[in-house]
């Protein structure tokens, strides 16, 4: 074994140093421009897909080469067990990646920790390892891929990356990432056999290879049935390439977005059995009014793999402020020499006091802080009560800062009694939202003479990726008075003219939950790693959609004729046909899917 | 022409045997299909220990696909075939050590050097010989420190076999491997297999198209037509089956689907050849009956033999030919 691994690794050693050497240089480059530890997650997304590509890479060309027979027979017809034989190609594997991948990421980061000011945290050295495995990953993929008898099984690589690719702690992710790993290695190994074209001998192998394949093929389906729809969608749309800019000098952006919020109102209030809805459709165009929706999707978590909270600069003293998750504090440097500037701690500058909480945006979680420049102090200005949080950016208007979280849509003020401009809000009034999971979608706040309209519009789009549609959107109108009692004037219980995504097609929902009830509610598993949303992940394990339930049982006796019409141009055994059937009664398409990579038919004449 | 019945040689045994008999190949009624295409009709053969057996056939003929069942690469659709004893489709490490295989590719890993791979292999091999690896790859250039892909074609193969032998395989397989050599590699490659084949036990199943390695080889013939065996005995037994009849005739000859036998007929200079099978000098007679002026008895050699005998049913019923 120690041979073969040395013989493939002598194979692409150039190869990993070139590009190894690329890496470094990359790296040294784009350091030149950015600050690669504290790029946007978006960014690393990308770098890591590059470095997940350059996994599945080395996987097709390495092991791809043995696709042939002839070239097969001499990897496989020697006096070594296949498992010794995958492993010796897996480990010079990872001595490639590691050499190509890992080796310039952490010498970057000892170098930019030891020679800058930047912010290096144990986290991104763990983070490093992460995308090792993670290109390791789509090796494995690659690797299952070469020696399958279907390319189709690539597939499987979806399965850890929905599993684990969150943005949660990079300790919390490396137990799942390592499972994932021994799990894809499980399924290489296996696939790993003198005859690759045969059925997969033991149940528990075929089990669990079958399952991310599975996984990996209602993914695809799902995203590129979804996908469809929304194609279908823009080229139904009579001008899909118009899109209102900023710099169109004809229209008012402004006037319109206002004229929009009024007009929802307005058609709020027309079912209102309240004598004083009739004066305020009367009023509404000339009120004031403001937006607030749930645009708060996660704040970052400690340790977290991937950014979300960006640096903030203190222009006037030249500071870039960068949060450390190590310190839980905000390091200060010069943003061009890089001169050291201090840290930043929960009360200001040079405070020692570190954060409870990774801040962003000038936020956290549950407060709203102020920074004075001056004295270069930071003052909370709104701090919500426990088990409150914001899931919406407060917004500045009609002489307030609204605010949506999770329970409430709160309106403060300033305290203009206080000596200080940074002393803490006054609520000046609250209104419990009439469901809290979800939030709003939307919340249009008008001003009265004597009070506050408010107009909550919920539209539940992410419970069922792709079914917007098929919830029913509803409006509610609140007033309240000028002592902050509120009171439900109006609203429609369903809404009829509100255009909403790929409204036209409701006749062919994108694959969900009734393409594979357990594979959507395996998908939706992770979820638990990401403590940081603002909204948790809501799985329901029934939909409220009555559509659906007819098209998974369709689907499901679909999928099992069509997998026992398949089965009978196989040799499986009673057992395994039995076994397959079930899998395709209780999984659907998926698992037929996964049949025919797995079990090959035979074709006679 | 007409198909001529074919009855299989004196070494063509298909009763069961127990498994770990004498034969280092068994096959039983196998089956292989490529889609709808066959590959292999119920094939039941087997192979005695020791010697040289040559498996000869058209392209298409089942030989490749017959070695990837017996090397456990492939499954097949029916049938079962066993190899050293043991079921093809469960071969250990221990059972692929004493199983040699050269293919005509030659595949061996371009990136090492011929010292690295030969260092590989002698640590993988237990039995490993390395006074016979030297004494086979004398026969070739290849330099310890050369890299196999600056190889040519004939050193590569030569240290592929040099390394097939070297392992003490109990069986060795050779798919075609002197294919695309030339005649001084393929000469090389040919007294090494017999060098070997003198101070060792190893049992060879050589395939190839080229019938005088065969002829020179082989101590048995194994003809495969379209997936099915057609024949299996020594060359020279399979040569005695083939004679040789030249006629010449006033007239037209008799109609080749009306003579015994006949796998070939070409008028040579004027005169009709006839290949045919299984037929004594009667058929001479039978000629001379048919208004033959005169017929001898000429002479077949196994390139011939095995031509006529698979492209028989192909050829042209009279064809004309000028000899050279």
């Amino acid at each position: 074994m120690i041979d073969l691994m040395r013989s493939e690794w002598r194979r692409f050693r150039r190869l990993a140093l070139i590009i190894a050497l690329a890496h470094g240089l990359a790296l040294l480059l784009l350091s030149r421009m950015v600050e690669i530890p504290h790029l946007g997650h978006a960014d690393q997304g990308a770098m890591l897909a590059l470095y997940m590509g350059l996994g599945l890479t080395l996987a097709l060309l390495q092991v791809g080469s043995y696709r042939k027979v002839s070239r097969w027979l001499w990897l496989i017809h020697r006096p070594v067990r296949p498992g010794r034989i995958f492993a010796a190609l897996a480990f010079a594997a990872l001595a490639q990646l590691a050499v190509a991948i890992l080796a310039p990421l952490l010498l970057f980061l000892v170098a930019t920790d030891l020679l800058t000011t930047q912010v290096v945290d144990v986290r991104h050295y763990v983070a490093s390892v992460l995308v090792l495995i993670f290109a390791m990953m789509a090796w494995l993929a690659g690797a299952h891929a070469a020696t399958s008898r279907h390319k189709a099984s690539v597939a499987v690589v979806l399965a850890p990356l929905i599993l684990t690719l969150h943005m949660a702690s990079v300790w919390s992710l490396l137990l799942p990432v390592l499972v994932c790993l021994a799990w894809l290695a499980f399924v290489a190994r296996h696939s790993v056999r003198a005859d690759r074209d045969a059925p997969i001998a033991r149940t528990s192998v075929l089990l669990l290879t079958a399952l991310p394949l599975q996984l990996g093929l209602f993914l695809l389906a799902f995203h590129l049935s979804r996908t469809g729809l929304a194609l279908v969608d823009l080229l139904g749309r009579s001008n899909p390439g118009r899109t209102v800019l900023a710099t169109d000098a004809d229209v008012d952006i402004d006037a319109m977005m206002r004229s929009m919020s009024q007009d929802f109102l307005a058609k709020g209030l027309e079912g209102s059995v309240d004598p004083r809805a009739a004066t305020w459709r009367a009023q509404l165009p000339l009120l004031r009014m403001a937006g607030l929706s749930p645009d708060i999707g996660r704040f970052p978590v400690r340790h977290q793999f991937g950014n979300l909270g960006e640096p903030w600069f203190d222009d006037p003293r030249s500071i870039q402020w960068t949060f450390s998750h190590d310190r839980m504090r905000f390091r200060g440097r010069h943003p061009v020499t890089g001169a050291a500037r201090g840290w930043w701690g929960a009360d200001g500058i040079s405070a020692s006091e570190p954060f409870t909480v990774v801040p962003a945006g000038g936020m956290t979680r549950s407060t709203l802080y102020a920074i004075d420049h001056e004295t270069q102090r930071q003052h909370d200005l709104i701090r919500l009560p426990a088990g409150e949080w914001f899931v919406g950016r407060p917004v500045r208007a009609l002489g307030r800062v609204l605010v949506l979280t999770n329970l409430r849509v709160l309106a403060y003020r300033p305290d203009l009694q206080a000596l200080s401009h940074f002393a803490p809000y006054r609520l000046d009034w609250a209104l419990p939202l009439p469901e809290r999971d979800p939030p709003p979608i939307g919340v249009d706040v008008a001003e009265l003479l004597d009070g506050w309209l408010v107009s909550l519009f919920y539209f539940d789009d992410r419970e069922f990726d792709g079914f917007a549609f098929l919830t029913r959107p509803w409006q509610q109108v609140v007033h309240i008075d000028a002592s902050g009692q509120a009171s439900v004037v109006g609203g429609r219980p369903e809404i009829r003219d509100v255009r909403v995504r790929l409204g036209r097609s409701v006749a062919v929902p994108a694959a969900s939950w009734w393409v594979s009830p357990p594979l959507y509610a395996l998908a939706h598993l992770p979820g638990l790693l990401n403590t940081g949303l603002t909204q948790p992940s809501r799985f329901r394990a029934l939909p409220r959609v009555p559509l659906f339930y007819p098209l998974a049982l369709g689907l499901m006796l679909g999928s099992v004729a069509a997998g026992y019409g398949w089965l009978r141009g196989t040799r499986a055994t009673p057992s395994r046909r039995r076994l397959w059937l079930m899998s395709c009664a209780l999984i659907g398409l998926p698992a037929f899917l996964s049949l025919l990579c797995l079990e090959p038919r035979e074709m006679r004449s | 022409m007409r198909a001529v019945p074919l009855s299989p040689g004196p070494h063509h045994d298909t009763r069961p045997r127990r498994a770990g008999s004498d034969y280092v190949i068994e096959t039983e009624r196998l089956d292989l299909w490529y889609g709808r295409k066959q590959a292999l009709r119920q094939l039941t053969l087997r192979i005695p220990r020791g010697h040289i057996h040559a498996i000869v056939g058209a392209n298409g003929a089942g030989k490749s696909s017959l070695f990837r069942i017996l090397l456990g690469v492939q499954s097949p659709h029916g049938g079962w075939a066993k190899i050293l004893g043991h079921d093809c489709g469960a071969l250990t490490e221990h059972e692929r050590a004493r199983i040699g295989f050269v293919n005509e590719e030659h595949s061996l890993p371009g990136w090492l050097q011929v010292a690295e791979l030969v260092a590989m292999q002698r640590r993988l091999y237990p039995a490993w010989n390395e006074q016979r690896f030297r004494g086979i790859l004398d026969h070739f250039h290849a330099l310890p420190d050369q890299r196999i892909a600056a190889l040519s074609r004939g050193e590569r193969a030569g240290v592929n076999l040099a390394m097939a032998l070297a392992q003490h395989p109990e069986l060795l397989i050779l798919d075609e491997p002197t294919l695309g050599l030339d005649v001084v590699a393929k000469r090389a490659f040919l007294e090494a297999v017999l060098g070997a084949i003198e101070e060792s036990a190893t049992t060879i199943v050589y395939c190839s198209h080229q019938m005088d390695e065969i002829e020179r080889l082989a101590d048995n013939l194994v003809i495969l037509e379209l997936g099915e065996l057609k024949h299996m005995s020594p060359p020279d037994d399979f040569c005695g089956r083939v004679t040789a009849w030249v006629g010449e005739f006033a007239g037209p000859p008799p109609e080749p689907g009306t003579l015994p036998g006949v796998l070939q007929v070409q008028r040579i200079d004027g005169l009709w050849h006839f290949l045919v099978l299984d037929q004594d000098e009667g058929f001479g007679a039978l000629l001379a009956a048919r208004g033959a002026l005169r017929h001898y008895r000429g002479e077949v050699n196994l390139d011939r033999a095995v031509n006529a005998f698979l492209t028989r049913g192909h050829a042209a019923p009279a064809s004309e030919a000028t000899r050279p």
